[in-house]
């Protein structure tokens, strides 16, 4: 199929295309120089034209994704869409249904999404609900942080065989790239406690939060992943953990950069950007975080909070039954076996309070203050409100009269944040690149995925707005233009026109398939014979249980 | 206004959301009889399952309309009133208004409720006045009567307004409840449970849970809108505190006797 957008105006920051009038010409899927006949010809005159959005870290699907639909079913009552045009019903505001959340993401002209947290054990159930998301091309983490083969590895400092268990988990679980959640803590919140701090010690294993960090980027690196190491810190949304983000960032320092990307993803920095030393003295160090990220080698995503009600869920257990000591909302904690221990539960974020409105401040502060090709927007789905609510994020980075409106609703933005003195306004050129290339490019997709030039795959997104008369007080007008896009096209197909699904398609499940050494077998056969519930054999996920998966290597 | 009389009882459960007094006013009869509503999953008009006429002076639904769930859903404002049984979820998530059933209703009455009132004649289903499914903020005001008997978890998650069941209630009325006042003649066991805040008057009860602690004996605190109940509601009470099975909880239980029925 072939096919050629005409005279829109093209944003694509990894090809430097900064607004430029232009066509763009599709083959086969894939986006070609030129195309001499037999094209189909669409006008998209004075229209924004960008590479389909690309989501790093949103929790679409996978255990506890699941155990937030089941318990939360006010929250369908919210949002919910039924059968029609041979499209499939769903329901969820927060935490919407597979094929909603496919609808959802295509509606805002994303095409692309990453679940960032599948614990190994749930990797078979994630994948088949990753199977039932359509359209957007998906990608899922598996989880290292509290599981007992690379604490003892990295106890023993056997670097050979940490490498050797990443690349077999990563194989095994159908995994794209290594996620890090609470280094240490999940493990010691099996014995009611926490990791606070980088150097703390897990109980009852001889290894520190840092040396998990430390050992498992260098694993990542000789492997050539595509995507470094995802890592959610120590001690995350609590007073003063600032600094504890600090070091964090430090522990990288002395790791040179193999593969031409970052060594570090810190995920949702926001919720590690805060100062003062209870919720009473509680502000905003996103400037001090802000500074240190620029001078380090990795990439971050902000992890906004916006007002209003949604669902927590992490992989995170002691941070979520701290939450619900504060809410004493409903609850549920999940202990998977070696491996990691999530916990879910609502959290409504009130303007009135000082502490979400810091909280709130705070990404926006981090979005502004890092360099724009280092940040990328997110809103840790559903843990700062839902991804469909990312238009009113873009437009508030976009407009300081926007930031200005909702800073009058709580004093505490003035007070404890340094958001007003920021004049800062992203234009179009920086949102595309904190919304597609920067993603793209920090998962080691950047030749297929994240731009428009030769040969990189036809996922494009027509926005109904005119980047070049844009005026940046008319907020309103961004947020409903980026709410829907126009035209969404995935593999050259149009799958979305004039807000309206018209194609539903299947989309890729990419991972990675890394070499391993059969060093690993017997201390494989030894902690699954001994602590799992399940056996080796029946651990492995498939090749065939992926309904379009495929295998993603470097070069 | 309209008066909407069903022709027969239909096999599967019409749904008749969205038939309010707001939306049928200045409709000619016709245009009501077109109006969509919901057979199972099936769309059908208003005039396959009913007579529309322009008898009476409020919108009067007729016949037993134990099938037909949804009525007053979503009330605003006008009053509705049903001459028969009514289905389940009559007068969900109602803002304002008035509905009056002459017979029974079935269960979620009133769920949600944030205003208006509701009358019931005959009895109540399980969850009167209760919270949808997982929300933890149920009813927030209004008023609802019934004047018979009330199924379990009335009122539950309950925030304010006020709930009248002349009868019996069954077990777990008011539980989770953080406000607002449920009285009831009598109440079958563990009457607020987990209750936070709000009082629950009940005249007779066989026990209550041990989360209550004994106050002492006094009249009980009657709101403006529990004057009418004044006849039932006389005497010393015995006041409890509780349910102390949760931190910091401050609600009261009123009863009058402990008996085994």
């Amino acid at each position: 199929m072939k096919l050629i957008l005409k005279n829109g105006i093209v944003y694509d920051p990894l090809n430097g295309i900064n607004g430029e009038r232009m066509d763009i010409c599709i083959k086969d899927g894939r986006i070609v120089d030129k195309i001499w006949f037999g094209a189909r010809k669409i006008d998209v005159r004075n229209k924004l034209v960008m590479p389909g959005g690309f989501d790093l870290h949103s929790h679409i699907a996978g255990g506890k994704e699941n155990v937030g639909r089941m318990m939360r079913p006010e929250d369908s009552l919210r949002r919910f869409s039924v059968r029609k045009n041979g499209l499939r019903s769903g329901s969820g505001y927060s935490v919407p249904s597979t094929f909603l959340t496919g609808y959802e993401y295509v509606k805002m002209g994303y095409t692309t999404a990453v679940t960032p947290a599948m614990p190994p054990l749930y990797a078979r159930h994630t994948h088949h609900e990753l199977n039932d998301i359509p359209i957007i091309d998906k990608m899922a983490f598996p989880l290292y942080d509290g599981n007992w083969f690379v604490m003892k590895y990295v106890a023993e400092k056997d670097i050979d065989m940490l490498q050797n268990y990443v690349a077999w988990l990563l194989r095994a679980t159908k995994g794209f790239a290594v996620k890090i959640v609470n280094p240490g803590g999940t493990e010691a919140w099996g014995w009611r406690r926490n990791v606070k701090d980088v150097d703390e010690a897990v109980p009852h294993f001889n290894v520190t939060s840092r040396e998990i960090i430390e050992n498992l980027v260098k694993a990542c690196e000789s492997l050539k992943l595509p995507h470094s190491v995802h890592l959610h810190g120590n001690d995350l949304g609590s007073p003063g953990n600032f600094e504890t983000a600090l070091k964090t960032i430090d522990t990288i320092k002395h790791i040179d950069a193999k593969n031409n990307r970052q060594v570090l993803h810190l995920t949702h920095l926001q919720f590690f950007s805060y100062g003062g030393d209870s919720w009473k003295t509680f502000d905003s160090r996103a400037d001090e975080v802000a500074k240190k990220v620029n001078k380090r080698d990795v990439t971050i995503d902000t992890g906004n909070v916006l007002f209003g009600d949604t669902t927590t869920m992490t992989a995170d257990g002691p941070l979520e039954y701290s939450l619900h000591t504060i809410t004493r909302l409903k609850w549920v904690n999940r202990d998977v076996e070696l491996e990691t221990s999530p916990g879910v539960t609502p959290v409504i974020y009130s303007k009135k309070s000082p502490v979400n409105a810091v909280q709130w401040a705070a990404g926006i502060e981090l979005a502004l203050l890092i360099d724009s090709d280092k940040v990328i927007l997110t809103t840790d789905h559903p843990n700062g409100g839902p991804f469909t609510r990312y238009p009113e994020l873009i437009a508030l980075f976009m407009s300081k009269k926007y930031r200005d409106k909702y800073s009058e609703m709580n004093n505490a933005i003035e007070r404890r944040t340094g958001l007003l003195t920021i004049d800062r306004e992203l234009d179009f050129y920086e949102i595309a690149q904190i919304t597609r290339a920067n993603p793209a490019k920090s998962a080691g997709m950047e030749k297929i995925k994240g731009h428009l030039g030769v040969n990189a795959h036809a996922d494009i997104a027509v926005y109904d707005i005119n980047p070049l008369e844009f005026d940046s007080s008319d907020y309103e007008k961004i947020e409903k233009a980026l709410s829907t896009a126009f035209l969404t096209l995935k593999d050259g197909e149009i799958v979305l026109k004039e807000g309206k699904i018209v194609k539903e398609t299947p989309g890729r499940t990419y991972w990675v398939n890394p070499d391993v050494d059969s060093a690993i077998e017997p201390d494989l056969n030894e902690y699954f014979r001994k602590y799992y519930s399940v056996s080796l054999s029946n651990y492995f996920v498939q090749k065939d249980e992926l309904v379009r998966g495929e295998i993603f290597t470097l070069n | 206004m309209v008066t909407l009389r069903l022709k027969r009882t239909p096999d599967l459960c019409l749904d008749v959301e969205g038939i309010i007094p707001e939306a049928v006013q200045g409709k000619t009869l016709e245009e009501i009889e077109k109006m969509e509503i919901l057979n199972g999953s099936r769309k059908v008009n208003i005039g396959d399952y009913f007579d529309v006429t322009d008898e009476g002076n409020s919108l009067i639904f007729e016949g037993d309309l134990s099938k037909v769930k949804r009525i007053g859903m979503n009330l605003r404002d006008g009053e509705i009133l049903v001459k028969g049984n009514a289905g389940m979820y009559v007068g969900a998530f109602m803002r304002g208004g008035k509905i009056t059933v002459e017979g029974s209703v079935d269960a979620f009455s009133a769920l949600n409720m944030k205003g208006g009132e509701l009358i019931v004649r005959g009895n109540a289903g399980d969850y009167l006045g209760a919270s949808y499914r997982g929300d933890w903020r149920g009813m927030s005001s209004g008023k609802i009567l019934v004047e018979g008997d009330a199924g379990k978890e009335t009122g539950c998650f309950m925030c304010g307004g006020v709930i009248i069941i002349r009868g019996t209630v069954d077990s777990y009325c008011g539980v989770k409840m953080k406000g607002g006042t449920i009285f009831a003649n009598k109440a079958r066991t563990r009457a607020g449970a987990s209750m936070m805040a709000g009082s629950i008057i009940l005249n007779s009860t066989p026990e209550l849970l041990p989360g209550f602690f004994f106050e002492r004996k006094m009249e009980p605190e009657i709101e403006k809108l529990l004057e009418l109940e004044k006849e039932l509601i006389e005497g010393e009470y015995h006041l409890f505190s509780g349910d102390h099975a949760e931190r910091g909880a401050k609600g009261k239980i009123y009863v009058r006797e402990f008996i085994s029925f």
